[in-house]
């Protein structure tokens, strides 16, 4: 006994943290491994051999390769001007003084209430055939075609515009980290603002860039409504078709094999990233940080241009959100064929939410399971992205492979193989069955989740100085105390950013939802999908902008309390009003 | 707040919990007492055996439970006694659930799936045979002949045409001509009403020795088929586009055709082929490992019977399939389906290939 402790010693090994890590083994062995390989396996095999049909099918179809080819000059394109404006868009919010940034600001970050389907259609409104813009356009160019917003630049510009969420999320957060002494440094030696911004500024955020630009990559890849529904006859994406083969039996082996192909070039720019990363120093390196001062843009020509660019922008955000408002309360008529006359206005919509008594219910039931999620997913991410940022061994690398796996495959063949996999009793679960349980969904909303979570807490970790962990160990604080109260502190708001974006996203879910979901536990993405289904209503697009409303609310209390202090406000208020009672 | 937080996290995890352990009793009543879920859940757990006679809650999967379906139909079955919980999925998705769900079944009836589901999850071991007592009054050729699902409704799909359009073909297959390229709409091959009707064109060419067999000729059709048509867009207004005439045709089903014709106050044409019309028929069937299976006979008895089946068609807008029901439908329904006639389909040969010619025609034929 004694020879075992004084080896732990030794080794250094801790027993909390062995505890952890046994238990993140078996949670991925369990939950991202051990379900999705079987599924693999189970659409590969057939009849006891690998085939190596779906390669062929695909190969030989034209439009199969057509659509990849699409997806990727898509993904690619979008990485640089996604990039671009995200990065405008903080710089013109946090950095630059411009006039009147609070309300771009909020402009900004429409993109995170609200997406998808209405996303895209709130855009079509703006410049579709009866668009206003369209309309001014056609005024100043007569006999222009007035459908001249489909195909792929329609794509793009939607994409360039509605992908900057991570940005607003997440560089917001690492520019906010600036040591502004390096800037006034750089200033007093004779930098000019444009050598402070490229080479002081950008470079210190790169680790998020990096993260965010793999993001970008990876949403434009699997991007839906957009090619869907602007991308006209010669700009569709393989993301449609991935879904309409995973929901068919037969047909999932190409459905995982399209969905690996995306994986595994995602994987690349993984990789790459993570090269260029490595090769540079990102940590500041004073150790009393000063705050951000917002620069003034000192050449007047520029510091116009940057506020014309910025109001532009500001506009273009508003616009599709402005749209989808107004027509939330208008009928389905008025949405179909987008002419608004004064009788299209009405409440009946809104009416239709609440008419029976129980329709609170799948908001209660959502919230729930999204803020389950969305802090379990949060402590997974934090604890791997600690053991791989941190960890000596060859062993605690091997944690970041296998949680991307998600990343690999399209939610609804994670759904099939959680519900393959845990149909009968399995040691791994102590023979639980998890089928037609409540808890399926929860593990579910997890699971998808990780990759994204992970990958954001992990640049938040690169990004992190080494000096300030050190002195606490110096000063005699054990590793949870260090983690406690010196690294969470620091990363705390790109937790909380994950954790609200992650909520915002699960809130809606569908995909997974309508495999997993138990009856009595119904999630709000089954109950719009049912209100907003075209073969049952004519109002079904009209009920789907009600609920985008609706959505948006619920987001932006969610944001307002994880992001920009609500908790503290309403602490804050509590604290007053008892304070006022105990004085009088 | 926290506190909140806390009290919610801690009621779903004894959920999940109990769920976990849980046996096929353990189904929570239907939503309509919120909060009192728990309670009833740890009940039936602890309880573990079944409970008697028709105070048991019956799970339902229906691709019916949409726009207000699904409270009116609960309603409803409460008046007749029955404590239902509807889950409201997609055909296609239910088939999946119901198969994935073998070992440890949820769903006690399936209701409104079409022949293809059916017939998919039959091949799959997934239903219990049974017989209601209406067969007699519903038309003997949509029942299965192995007994295991009956009909409810039909919804004929249609090919519509702007009141104007002059070239209105005469049966699916003329649309492969060239006067008609890109002038008819075609939903997704991933839905139902798309499936449907490229299904009930292709198995026209039935070949034993073909590739997945359909002869050669059928291919050429297929291919004709979805290759000329326009494909609709999300969110686009396939109707409007008939109307203004942009794509003059539409491929629609016969509900919906309806609804559009009074809510636009239009008259659409309607396609008559010779063959007539795939018919979508939906149907009930009972899911095998169910534990009460009686309860489930007696509740079909009620659901497919005549009156219920005239009172949602009343509501909804449905073709029922008893006759009787059928006598007394609304007007508008009785006139169309007065000039309509159900094409004859192999049912069974359209289930067992249906996803392999969807998959061909999503990678070869469309664009």
């Amino acid at each position: 006994m004694n020879k075992l402790t004084a080896k732990f010693r030794e080794s250094n090994i801790s027993i909390p943290s062995l505890a952890l890590k046994i238990f993140l083994i078996w949670f991925i062995v369990t939950f991202l491994i051990f379900p999705n390989v079987n599924l693999l396996l189970n659409v590969f095999i057939k009849d006891g051999q690998f085939s190596t049909d779906a390669i062929t099918k695909v190969m030989k179809s034209t439009r199969a390769i057509k659509s990849l080819k699409n997806s990727f000059i898509l993904a690619v394109a979008s990485i640089v001007t996604v990039n671009i404006s995200g990065i405008l868009v903080v710089l013109f919010t946090e950095y630059f003084d411009i006039k009147g940034s609070k309300l771009l600001s909020l402009g900004f970050m429409t993109t995170l209430i609200y997406g998808g389907v209405v996303l895209v259609t709130g855009y079509k409104f703006v410049y579709g055939e009866t668009g206003i813009v369209t309309t001014i356009l056609c005024n100043l160019y007569p006999g222009m075609d007035r459908q001249w917003f489909v195909g792929f630049w329609a794509v793009l510009f939607i994409m360039t515009f509605s992908g900057t969420s991570n940005h607003m999320m997440f560089l917001t957060n690492a520019i906010r980290g600036l040591d502004y002494h390096t800037i006034e440094a750089a200033r007093n030696m004779g930098a000019s603002q444009m050598t402070i911004l490229f080479k002081i500024v950008l470079p210190t955020m790169s680790p998020t860039i990096f993260a965010i630009t793999i993001l970008t990559f990876l949403a434009a890849l699997s991007t839906m409504s957009g090619p869907l529904i602007v991308g006209g006859p010669d700009f569709q994406t393989i993301n449609p078709m991935i879904k309409v083969f995973a929901g068919m039996q037969g047909s999932r082996e190409i459905a995982a094999l399209l969905a690996i192909i995306l994986g595994l070039a995602t994987s690349i720019l993984l990789l790459i990233m993570q090269r260029v990363e490595k090769r540079g120093n990102y940590i500041s390196v004073s150790k009393t940080k000063a705050r951000l001062v917002k620069q003034k843009i000192e050449n007047p020509i520029m510091n116009v241009a940057a506020h014309i660019v910025a109001y532009t922008m500001f506009v273009i955000y508003m616009l599709p959100i402005i749209n989808v408002l107004v027509f939330s309360f208008t009928d389905g008529l008025t949405i179909k064929t987008g002419m608004i006359t004064a009788d299209s206005f009405t409440l009946e919509n809104y009416a239709k939410l609440f008419r029976s008594a129980t329709a609170y219910k799948p908001y209660l039931v959502s919230v729930v399971y999204s803020l389950l999620a969305a802090t379990a997913v949060a402590v997974i991410g934090v604890a791997v992205a600690r053991i791989v940022t941190k960890g000596k061994k060859k062993l605690d690398k091997l944690f970041e492979p296998a949680i991307l796996i998600p990343w690999l495959l399209p939610s609804t063949m994670i759904a099939l193989g959680l519900m393959m996999t845990y149909d009968v009793p399995r040691l791994l679960l102590g023979t639980k069955v998890l089928i037609a349980t409540p808890v399926i969904m929860l593990l579910a909303y997890i699971i998808i989740k990780i990759p994204f979570s992970y990958r954001m807490i992990r640049a938040a970790f690169i990004g992190l100085d080494a000096n300030m962990e050190e002195a606490a160990k110096v000063m005699g604080a054990k590793p949870f105390y260090t983690i406690r109260k010196v690294i969470l502190p620091i990363i705390m708001p790109v937790v909380l950013s994950v954790v609200v974006l992650n909520f915002n996203s699960l809130l809606a879910e569908y995909d997974l939802s309508v495999f997993l979901y138990h009856p009595s536990f119904q999630p709000l993405g089954i109950v719009i999908k049912s209100a907003t289904d075209e073969t049952a209503t004519v109002d079904a697009q009209a009920m789907s902008f009600v609920y985008t409303v609706v959505l948006m609310v619920i987001s932006t209390i969610a944001l307002w309390l994880g992001r920009y202090g609500g908790i503290k406000q309403i602490k804050n208020m509590i604290m007053k009003s008892k304070k006022g009672v105990n004085g009088r | 707040m926290k506190k909140a937080i806390t009290a919610m996290a801690a009621t779903m995890m004894a959920i999940a919990l109990a769920g976990c352990g849980g046996s096929k009793e353990e189904t929570a009543p239907v939503k309509a007492d919120g909060g009192e879920e728990t309670a009833d859940v740890s009940a039936s757990e602890s309880s573990g055996s079944k409970s008697n006679g028709s105070d048991e809650t019956i799970c339902i999967y229906t691709n019916n439970a949409s726009d207000g379906r699904a409270e009116w139909f609960s309603e409803k079955a409460a008046e007749a006694g029955y404590d239902v919980l509807i889950v409201d999925v997609g055909a296609s998705d239910a088939t999946n659930r119901v198969m994935a769900e073998r070992n440890n079944p949820l769903c006690d009836v399936l209701f409104g799936l079409n022949n293809i589901e059916y017939e998919k999850l039959k091949a799959a071991d997934c239903l219990e045979q049974w017989k209601p007592d209406w067969t007699e009054t519903v038309d003997q050729n949509l029942i299965d002949k192995d007994g295991y699902y009956y009909p409810v409704s039909t919804t004929p799909l249609l090919l519509i045409g702007n009141a104007d359009y002059e070239n209105m073909p005469s049966d699916w297959t003329d649309l492969v001509q060239e006067k008609y390229k890109g002038q008819y709409q075609l939903h997704g091959l991933g839905g139902g009403t798309g499936k449907t009707v490229y299904a009930s064109i292709v198995s026209r060419y039935k070949d034993p020795e073909g590739e997945l067999g359909i002869s050669e000729e059928g291919w050429e059709m297929a291919k004709g088929f979805i290759g000329n048509a326009h494909d609709i867009a999300e969110g686009a207004d396939s109707i409007g586009d008939v109307i203004d005439g942009t794509y003059p045709m539409d491929e629609h089903w016969a509900s919906g055709v309806l609804t559009e014709q009074k809510n636009r106050d239009y008259k659409f044409q309607i396609m008559t082929p010779e063959v007539g019309e795939p018919f979508v028929v939906e149907s009930l069937a009972i899911v095998k490992g169910t534990d009460k299976y009686d309860l489930c006979v007696e509740f079909c008895n009620w659901l497919g019977g005549s009156e219920m089946q005239l009172e949602w068609s009343n509501n909804f807008g449905t073709i029922p399939c008893q006759q009787e029901a059928l006598e007394n439908v609304s007007d508008d329904i009785r006139e169309l389906v007065a000039v309509l006639k159900p094409q004859d389909l192999d049912w069974a040969f359209i289930a067992e290939n249906v996803d392999a010619w969807v998959e061909k025609a999503e990678l070869e034929f469309m664009q």
